[in-house]
């Protein structure tokens, strides 16, 4: 069955077919919601929370990009999540993995074949990136995630959103532009072929 | 002083980079490129970092995301417990009302049956007292002699309690009308603290 007639099966209730496409996207919907919230176990939850959701409205999907549909559930999630945090602030156990000395778990990130300092060099690489992120509002973030880290489309991005393409756009150009502000204060953790030199935008 | 990069030149620049400006837009900026250093630099720097951000490593999957069937056709578990705190907090309000409604029917205002059976207690002994040391001419009774007296009383009191086994569960409800109202008010009250505070969060 292809991806249209997973979803009509499972619009009428099969649930098999459903998590056959749960199977397709859950790496991409489990890796925005990391991005988003920047924290695994939430992530791990916003993921979950998004697919029951989805099964749950099935029937208010009616066509276009399946996985935008899909992605605007897990992106509400998150912010839903976000919003929760800013009523509760919470204090890390564990020290900033940037400003602290320690790094994060570079376990997931071990690529078989990799030397020691290209891990590091990795494990720095993305600690930077999710710590710049973190800094951008909601929608930016979610724009540069979709766009550069995911690789979606401008159409795609803009149904998720739910905004017009040039918003899209200009949310997009603003993200980037402030994240390479940022990552250029990070210059000395990140890879030679990345380190930003030169006056900002 | 170097030229500045507007807002407006960063979003025909990240837009030069996903390929997305019309034909003319494209030939404009080219020229400009060409012409203005600043402006390349900018794309430069601008290609760098959407070149990190593609890097930026992709998190495995922590656990399989598919659906139970108990996941997709119940409401979340802790939202069932918080259903069953609604109704309870519904049915001790209830229960508390049919109870006060009982105790007023049968007392009238709520003088508690077993508060009154205490006033009188006094009143009964003090009136028996006096019966007692005329009969006896004997002097005031020392604490051994009342002590002594006890036991008829114990009898009393057992005689009681037979009485009220067979109380009906009318009267009985009115018997114990404050400790029920306390109870129920009690239920009630905590439920509807909890069920508040699950709406706040």
């Amino acid at each position: 069955m292809n991806e249209e007639q997973l979803i009509q099966a499972a619009q009428k209730g099969d649930l098999d077919a459903f998590n056959r496409l749960v199977i397709s996207y859950q790496g991409l919907a489990f890796n925005v919601a990391y991005r988003l919230l920047g924290e695994e176990s939430s992530a791990e939850d916003a993921t979950q929370e998004a697919f029951i959701s989805a099964y749950r409205n099935l029937r208010s999907y009616h066509g276009g990009s399946f996985k935008a549909w899909l992605l605007r559930i897990v992106t509400n999630g998150s912010y839903d999540e976000l919003r929760r945090r800013q009523r509760r602030p919470q204090v890390p156990l564990e020290p900033d993995p940037i400003d602290g000395d320690e790094t994060p778990d570079p376990a997931w990130l071990a690529d078989p074949g990799e030397t020691p300092a290209e891990l590091a060099e990795r494990v720095e690489l993305n600690a930077a990136i999710q710590r710049c992120l973190n800094q951008l509002e909601d929608e930016f973030r979610t724009a540069v995630v979709l766009v550069d880290v995911q690789g979606l489309e401008y159409t795609e991005v803009a149904e998720v959103l739910k905004r017009p393409l040039g918003t899209v756009k200009s949310r997009l150009a603003r993200a980037r532009s402030r994240m390479q502000e940022c990552l250029q204060g990070f210059a000395e953790l990140l890879p030679e072929q990345f380190r930003l030199k030169g006056e900002g935008v | 002083m170097k030229p500045r990069v507007s807002p407006k030149d960063i979003e025909q620049l990240s837009a030069h980079l996903d390929g997305s400006l019309t034909e003319h837009e494209q030939a404009a900026l080219t020229a400009r490129l060409a012409a203005e250093p600043a402006l390349a630099a900018a794309l430069k720097q601008l290609e760098l970092t959407r070149a990190m951000l593609r890097r930026a490593p992709q998190r495995k999957t922590p656990r399989s995301f598919t659906l139970t069937a108990a996941m997709a056709g119940q409401r979340r578990g802790s939202l069932g417990a918080w259903s069953g705190f609604n109704f309870a907090s519904a049915a001790a309000s209830l229960a508390l009302i049919l109870v006060l409604l009982t105790d007023f029917s049968l007392n009238g205002l709520p003088l508690p049956a077993a508060a009154s059976g205490a006033a009188e207690a006094p009143q009964v002994l003090m009136a028996e007292a006096p019966e007692e040391a005329d009969t006896a001419l004997a002097p005031e009774p020392s604490p051994e002699a009342f002590t002594l007296e006890q036991p008829p009383a114990a009898d009393e009191g057992a005689g009681e309690i037979s009485a009220k086994r067979s109380l009906s569960a009318s009267e009985w409800i009115a018997e114990n009308a404050r400790t029920l109202e306390a109870l129920l008010a009690s239920l009630a009250v905590i439920s509807g603290v909890l069920a508040w505070h699950r709406r706040r969060n």
